[in-house]
């Protein structure tokens, strides 16, 4: 089951938002979309056991982050909240109702696509997606090898293999330094960016053709490194 | 207001008063001694050498010149000679009958003093007698003073003593009246410097001036109000904007990569998509503004690395469909690393990604936004710059001293570019940081932000 057939639950109490959402995602090949207009309507359709529910906080019967903890005792599918309530103290209480993400409106229709693919990603990597190609190999982060244009293979360490996982669930986008130390050594410290950087050349060794100058595995100066998955280069 | 400028005015003009009190009273005992002076030609004692240097003895009889008895009889002075031996009255003129004529040394000794039957008199000793005036009765008051000369002295001293002492308890008195309002004006100056300032309000009402402090609170209270309805209103528009203006973003997007359309439609779809964003930014700004503006924005203080919001903030530019014109660097000492500062991490991003926001609307040409973070013993610095277009020298001095929108009645106001940066100076105060702008005309522009560490 790939990512794009996956069940989404739209809520919105805007007709209009809903139609847009909807046809942004089918235009991104999401096949699966369910939508309601109200909190009721929204649990009733909660039956059909969706993979992800997109919920807005503004819904006349019921506010979206009660709407969302009410969905979290019974299930733990991911929820990203939707809302034209830019305030920031709102953050908190969306994450205190159980979100996996917020997006404040008004949003690009790539934004919302790619939040969503990540979000099922990171949520349901474990039956896909653990393999990538990139431009001269192939990736296998369950396995933690990476396989050759030649046929040979590489082993990667566990730091590599957790780099390469932060990497590949935000491809094309580009991943800070301190985003990438937390990720592996779990918190900030002083030279961690040295170490990154050296971790960054080993795995530019196996994965690259010349690693020197790398295509797959780009450096954005100062800030950090994005992973270019093959067929997917912007 | 200056409170205690207040004070110290208030002190020197009550200083002022009291000392051209002062002066008033001794400019009207001066006064009161002028006119009560005799200043007659005629006094007593000048009418009395006048009437012995007159009266003269011819052939035995006492004869007074016809000017000087005109004198008397203008003066209604009676007089009389009395004879030095036998005590009897040797010449009268105009004497009264009821004046006896005939003295002993008694009556003599008690004239000079006194009365004689109730008409004040004076007297001149002559070689031949004692020459008398007498003025009609109840004109004059004669009195005879005396006093120990040690109690004279005590007198003297006792009077400076009591004066000084008058002077030192008026002093006294003011000294404590005046702490007394001191205490009681001060909070409610307090009060009206918080409510220029923007700060909540609440005095104690009770005391003299109860009154003036419920309606300050009132007043207070009634601001407050204002403002609050004012931030929920502007917050309420950008939330009524953002649902259609979700749709033209999120339609006009999603436009964009559809292949169905024409070079010239995708251009057009493009320009939709972002001056809607335009839009979307200064609702943002003017929303979070206004709440900053009336202390309505909780700040959510956590340990913050600076130079990885950095690096968060342009990542997120990187990775919004930017024009491939604008390029990011963005440098930090290593050291700068592990420093952190304590702050609100959702508005120094804003701060930040405003700044750079307006490195790429002012140079619809491209440019490089470079970003350095360094750090100092005390400070954290972020210095955003470009290479763009940079501003005039008239216009440097118009962002730096602009007064803030919301107090501004200038219909003049050129809101157009002044938002944002204005958004960025509320942040960093409200993180007791500095903001700097530095720009010349085709130099680029630069602003530093300065905070001090945790």
């Amino acid at each position: 089951m790939s990512i794009k057939s996956k069940t989404i639950l739209l809520v919105d109490d805007e007709p209009a938002i809903l139609e847009m959402c909807l046809a942004i995602l089918k235009e991104n090949g999401f096949e699966n979309i369910l939508t309601a207009n109200t909190a009721l309507d929204a649990l009733e359709k909660m039956r059909t056991q969706p993979d992800l529910a997109v919920l807005d906080v503004m819904l006349p019967d019921m506010d979206g982050f009660t709407l969302g903890k009410t969905i979290r005792e019974h299930t733990s599918i991911p929820i990203l909240f939707l809302t034209a309530k830019g305030e920031l103290d709102d953050k908190s209480k969306g994450f205190e109702a159980g979100a996996d993400d917020y997006m404040v409106k008004p949003f690009l229709a790539q934004e919302l696509v790619w939040r969503i693919t990540a979000i099922l990603r990171r949520a349901y990597k474990e039956t896909e997606e653990s393999s990538f190609l990139l431009d001269t190999c192939k990736v296998d982060l369950e396995q933690a090898q990476v396989f050759k244009e030649s046929g040979d293979s590489v082993p990667l360490t566990a730091k590599e293999v957790a780099i390469l996982q932060k990497l590949f669930s935000n491809a094309g986008r580009v991943v800070t330094i301190g985003t990438l130390c937390q990720a592996v050594c779990g918190d900030i410290y002083i030279g961690y960016e040295k170490t990154l950087m050296s971790h960054i050349r080993h795995i530019r060794e196996k994965i690259e053709k010349e690693p020197s100058s790398p295509v797959s595995l780009v450096t954005a100066k100062g800030i950090g490194y994005k992973l270019i998955l093959k067929d997917k280069a912007r | 207001m200056n409170i205690q400028r207040f004070f110290k005015r208030y002190v020197h003009s009550s200083v002022k008063l009291f000392c051209f009190f002062i002066l008033v009273n001794v400019v009207l005992f001066v006064i009161l001694a002028m006119v009560s002076v005799d200043r007659r030609d005629v006094n007593p004692t000048r009418l009395l050498s006048r009437i012995s240097n007159d009266l003269q003895q011819t052939n035995g009889q006492y004869v007074l010149p016809n000017g000087t008895d005109a004198l008397l009889e203008q003066e209604q002075v009676w007089c009389m000679l009395i004879d030095n031996t036998t005590g009897s009255v040797v010449w009268s003129y105009r004497l009264p009958a009821d004046v006896p004529i005939q003295y002993t040394y008694g009556d003599v000794a008690e004239m000079t003093r006194w009365y004689i039957e109730d008409y004040p008199v004076f007297v001149l000793n002559r070689d031949d007698g004692l020459l008398v005036i007498g003025y009609p009765k109840d004109s004059y008051w004669k009195s005879s003073a005396y006093k120990p000369t040690s109690s004279v002295k005590i007198d003297i001293a006792g009077m400076a003593t009591v004066f000084l002492l008058n002077i030192v308890i008026v002093l006294l008195l003011f000294v404590f009246n005046n702490r007394k309002i001191e205490r009681s004006i001060k909070p409610i100056l307090v009060g009206i410097e918080d409510i220029s300032a923007g700060k909540k309000t609440q005095l104690a009402e009770r005391g003299e001036l109860s009154e003036i402090n419920a309606q300050l609170n009132h007043v207070a209270e009634a601001l407050q109000r204002r403002d609050a309805a004012r931030a929920n209103w502007i917050s309420g528009v950008s939330h009524d904007i953002r649902t259609p203006l979700s749709m033209v973003l999120g339609y006009s997007s999603s436009l964009e990569e559809s292949d169905a359309l024409t070079a010239g439609a995708r251009r057009k779809v493009v320009e939709i998509r972002q001056q809607a964003e335009k839009i979307k930014w200064l609702i943002e700004d003017l929303n979070l503004a206004s709440r900053l503006e009336y202390d309505m924005q909780p700040l959510r203080i956590c340990d913050i690395y600076l130079t990885e919001l950095v690096r968060q903030v342009v990542c997120e530019f990187l990775d919004s469909n930017l024009d491939d014109l604008y390029l990011f660097e963005v440098e930090s000492s290593p050291q700068c690393e592990t420093e952190f500062i304590r702050g609100d991490e959702a508005l120094l991003k804003r701060a930040l990604a405003n700044l750079i926001q307006n490195s790429i609307t002012h140079n619809p040409e491209g440019c490089t936004v470079s970003i350095l973070v360094s750090y100092s013993k005390a400070a954290i610095t972020i210095v955003v710059a470009d290479n763009g277009v940079g501003v005039s020298s008239e216009r440097l001095k118009e962002l730096r001293e602009k007064s803030h929108y919301t107090e501004s009645t200038d219909d003049r106001l050129d809101l157009r570019h002044g938002l944002g940066l204005i958004l960025v100076r509320q942040i960093v105060e409200a993180h007791q940081g500095t903001m700097e702008i530095e720009s010349e005309a085709q130099k680029g522009y630069k602003t530093t932000l300065t905070f001090s560490k945790a």
